[in-house]
């Protein structure tokens, strides 16, 4: 289905250039604070970048220790995703192509995790995590941010899988592989558009997460958004620091989202259209 | 190679009986077709010799081994799906490799084997692409390949050819046929097309709802239909019926009908005699027909009037109609037919077939 043919309209003209106007402003007043002088931030009237200088970069990562919280972000964002995936996507596979016992009912249930307020799951996690030795560290905020995630996982993968033909699998068995192999070789290769896609949308959310990440973890295991108000400090607010922060925050979501736009597309519209 | 047994096969799905005391002996290098409509249960049983669907009850032995309890892998079978079943992110040469890799051959021998069996399907020039760079013919010839490297002892086709254009389809037909003669192995071929069993297998096996109707070689199940179904399932256009009575007394019998008085013809009065005063359903086939534009009087014979005229290039199909009942004639193109023609059907009185009305068996 091709709709490139269309012409956009005129409401298209005149709503598109206001919403990336709404939406960009506050990014870009950002990105120039990060690049100012601690003087050049609050003066009147505004200024744009006179003199740009990595200062606050180098304050916010060396003087305030965020490379550390940096690389937590990386460390727990990686582990989750990686975490969600493998759980996630054999039970998507499992949902797929055997009958689980009360499946519909288990394939609803799992829902259940992104039907309450996270704050409701939050604190029995909080207690659980505790008695489990799992608090302040990456592993127990991972477990977290996974288990979170798990659902999205689970529901998109079994629709990727309910869209390659089971007969692939059948092929194989008779070429000679187990299910385990079936799996690992056909169906996962062919899945992957929607697990790249799938793993960008739990990875950014881990990476953005700070609810878990606050109440599970602390000083030395906190995350970057975690400790983004910690510049709010009783003497000042750290302006320069909290946009170099919320900068570095933003880079991996941009990367992401422009480096596999192509990847995402197809993986959201994956079977829409049968190829 | 090797012989397949199946023996008081059953299958069934969630309370439906779909494959019903299926008993056969496939010989050795036989190539043999499963067919019927669909639902007949004709895939569920290549499927079970597969190994891709468990057995309710029965016993299928291939090659002198019990196999009910084995992975297909362990089966030594290739299939041929209807859809293919390539794996699309191979390329056409890791395609038809892809059994032999996961048995472990040597990286030449692979290479040998998917070489020969390329060249044997003339799809050399192919071995480069993806699958879904192919047209249907070309993936068809792939999935062929797939099957044949592996010289396995059995091999099994899923209505192969149904997803190919008519003239692909008659082509890549006698493309199995000679494939099958060139490798002696057993093969079975699932399809509900007719023409299909008829011109490939070396027997075919005739299913409804799950029951063999008849297992014979093509002609005789042809020309020797074991009941209603078959005569009606096997042949196109399809033989005709007519429910006509048995009457006569002596040594003369008649089918008669409304508007059809039908001699017996002498060698079938025996049989027949026990039903003087029942009704039977007479068959015949359009080939066995012949219309007749003057009068002529003939026993095995009635009046009718032309229907429709379908030229075929190399024949004419005509329906006729004489009463209540229809029928398909297959005449010579020259024969000058009108709509509305008043005819004379005559009969090939050697090529009736009775049936019982209420059994539908062959009487």
């Amino acid at each position: 289905m091709s709709r490139g043919s269309r012409r956009p309209s005129l409401l298209f003209w005149l709503v598109l250039p206001f919403m990336a106007f709404v939406t960009l402003l506050p990014y870009a007043w950002t990105f120039a604070t990060s690049f100012k002088r601690r003087s050049d931030i609050l003066s009147t009237p505004p200024t744009w970048i006179k003199d740009p200088s990595w200062f606050n970069y180098e304050s916010m990562l060396f003087t305030r220790g965020f490379d550390l919280y940096l690389l937590n972000s990386v460390i727990i964002g990686v582990s989750s995703t990686l975490l969600a995936l493998t759980v996630g996507t054999l039970a998507g596979y499992a949902f797929s192509r055997y009958k689980v016992p009360a499946g519909n009912h288990l394939f609803f249930y799992i829902l259940a995790t992104r039907l309450g307020p996270p704050i409701a799951y939050a604190l029995p996690m909080y207690f659980l995590f505790s008695e489990l030795g799992l608090l302040n560290t990456h592993l127990g905020v991972s477990i977290a941010h996974a288990a979170f995630n798990l659902v999205l996982v689970v529901w998109m993968m079994k629709t990727f899988f309910d869209e390659i033909p089971v007969e692939l699998e059948e092929a194989a068995s008779i070429d000679g592989c187990t299910a385990a192999q079936a799996f690992w070789r056909i169906s996962l290769p062919l899945a992957l558009p929607g697990l790249v896609t799938v793993a960008m949308f739990v990875f950014i959310f881990s990476w953005n997460e700070m609810l878990f990440a606050l109440m599970l973890s602390a000083g030395d295991s906190n995350t970057l958004p975690v400790m983004i108000p910690s510049l709010i400090q009783h003497t000042g607010t750290l302006r320069g620091e909290v946009a170099a922060a919320a900068i570095v925050q933003t880079i991996p979501v941009i990367v992401f989202t422009f480096v596999a736009q192509r990847h995402l597309l197809r993986g959201l519209t994956f079977g829409a259209v049968k190829g | 190679m090797a012989q397949v047994i199946l023996k008081d096969l059953n299958k069934e799905f969630d309370g439906l009986h779909v494959v019903k005391d299926f008993n056969i002996v496939i010989e050795d290098k036989e190539f043999i077709v499963l067919v019927g409509p669909s639902g007949c249960g004709k895939t569920t049983t290549l499927r079970m010799i597969a190994g891709l669907e468990d057995i309710t009850s029965g016993e299928i032995t291939i090659g002198g081994r019990v196999v009910n309890d084995l992975a297909p892998k362990h089966r030594d079978i290739a299939m041929v799906f209807q859809n293919y079943a390539l794996y699309p992110h191979m390329k056409v040469f890791e395609n038809i490799a892809f059994g032999l890799r996961m048995r472990r051959f040597a990286r030449p021998e692979i290479k040998r084997r998917v070489h020969k069996a390329a060249e044997i399907l003339g799809i050399m020039d192919l071995l480069d692409r993806k699958p879904r760079q192919l047209s249907g013919g070309q993936r068809q010839r792939v999935a062929l390949g797939r099957a044949l490297v592996r010289d396995p002892k059995v091999f099994l086709f899923d209505e192969p050819l149904s997803n190919l254009d008519a003239k692909l389809r008659v082509q890549m037909r006698a493309e199995i046929k000679r494939l099958h003669r060139r490798l002696e192995a057993t093969a079975v071929y699932v399809t509900h097309d007719q023409v299909e069993a008829l011109t490939l297998g070396d027997r075919i096996v005739v299913m409804r709802d799950g029951v063999i109707q008849q297992i014979g070689e093509p002609m005789s199940v042809y020309s020797k239909p074991a009941n209603k179904f078959v005569a009606g399932f096997i042949g196109s256009p399809a033989m005709n019926f007519a429910d006509l009575t048995i009457t006569g007394s002596g040594d003369s019998l008649w089918a008669m009908g409304p508007g059809m008085r039908i001699a017996v013809p002498a060698a079938r009065i025996p049989g027949l005699r026990p039903r003087i005063g029942r009704v039977v359903t007479l068959g015949i086939r359009p080939e066995h027909l012949r219309l007749a534009t003057e009068a002529a009087t003939d026993d095995s014979g009635f009046d009718a009037v032309v229907d429709i005229v379908e030229p075929l290039g190399s024949e004419l199909l005509v329906e006729v109609n004489a009463g209540s009942v229809a029928f398909t004639a297959r005449v010579d193109p020259k024969a000058r037919l009108r709509p509305s023609q008043p005819v004379r059907v005559l009969m090939d009185s050697e090529q009736l077939h009775f049936f019982d009305s209420d059994t539908q068996a062959a009487l």
